[in-house]
């Protein structure tokens, strides 16, 4: 059976021009990404939609395929909630997801004025397929070694 | 001593990289350039010489973005980059530079 599991990867980009490194090892027992989506999360108010606030690239299975180079944009209507990008990519276990992001939001007029960067995060979330097993196996089944010198 | 080969051959071992070559690349840019982007897919250039070049320099790549840093005459490792690279100085070059990658290309 097979069960879905979200992976999130949380960045905070603190100052302007900023490369904030990736690297986050997900869970075990996931084995396949089926989908990808990263977002504007909090910290970034403007009036309209910004195309481009930074770029994004992931690589999985601790360096042994680049996958995803993304720009990031900025949406102004939260209701807006984006679809999960379809991919493919088969996981092996507890490896590292690596990459970075980089700032490159333009700073506006009103804002350069100031000389006012706000910090803002941006969140990447990874649908992942994990196999649960049918029914609950025993520890006794696993480690018989420990459950036979139980017994005695 | 570390060893900046032997760390390479680590890695692409790791990373079931099998070379087809591997040589030394080098890049030289003219006075006055801010910005320069060049084309290395299915390769991968390791950067061997980052502290010659001006602290704040953003060098920019499909896999790793790096900006150099006030202190990048103490740091040892070496770091790898590929697909659409490009470098941004932070102020027009007053005089020539040369950038010196090892690269590898893939089998």
């Amino acid at each position: 059976m097979r069960n879905i599991r979200y992976c999130i990867i949380r960045l905070e980009v603190t100052h302007p021009g900023q490369v904030v490194e990736i690297s986050q090892r997900l869970p075990m027992h996931v084995n396949r990404c089926t989908g990808y989506l990263s977002r504007h999360t909090q910290g970034i108010i403007s009036g309209s939609d910004l195309p481009e606030i930074g770029l994004l690239a992931l690589e999985f299975n601790s360096r042994k395929q680049l996958y995803i180079n993304d720009v990031i944009g900025f949406q102004k209507d939260i209701g807006d909630i984006p679809e999960y990008l379809d991919v493919d990519i088969p996981l092996m276990n507890g490896q590292l997801v690596t990459g970075y992001y980089l700032d490159t939001r333009k700073i506006e007029p009103k804002e350069c004025s100031h000389k006012v960067f706000a910090p803002y995060k941006v969140s990447i979330y990874l649908r992942c397929d994990y196999v649960k097993p049918d029914k609950d196996v025993r520890s006794s089944a696993i480690h018989t070694t420990a459950a036979g010198a139980a017994k005695y | 001593m570390y060893d900046h080969l032997q760390f390479i051959q680590q890695q692409l071992g790791q990373r079931n990289i099998e070379t087809a070559l591997q040589q030394f690349y080098r890049l030289t840019l003219d006075a006055g350039t801010l910005y320069h982007h060049f084309y290395a897919y299915n390769q991968l250039l390791f950067l061997t010489n980052a502290e010659q070049l001006p602290v704040g320099t953003l060098i920019h790549s499909d896999c790793r973005a790096r900006i150099i840093p006030k202190d990048i005459e103490r740091l040892q490792g070496i770091e790898d980059y590929t697909g659409t690279i490009s470098i941004q100085f932070p102020e027009p070059l007053e005089e020539s530079r040369t950038i010196e990658f090892i690269q590898i290309i893939e089998n």
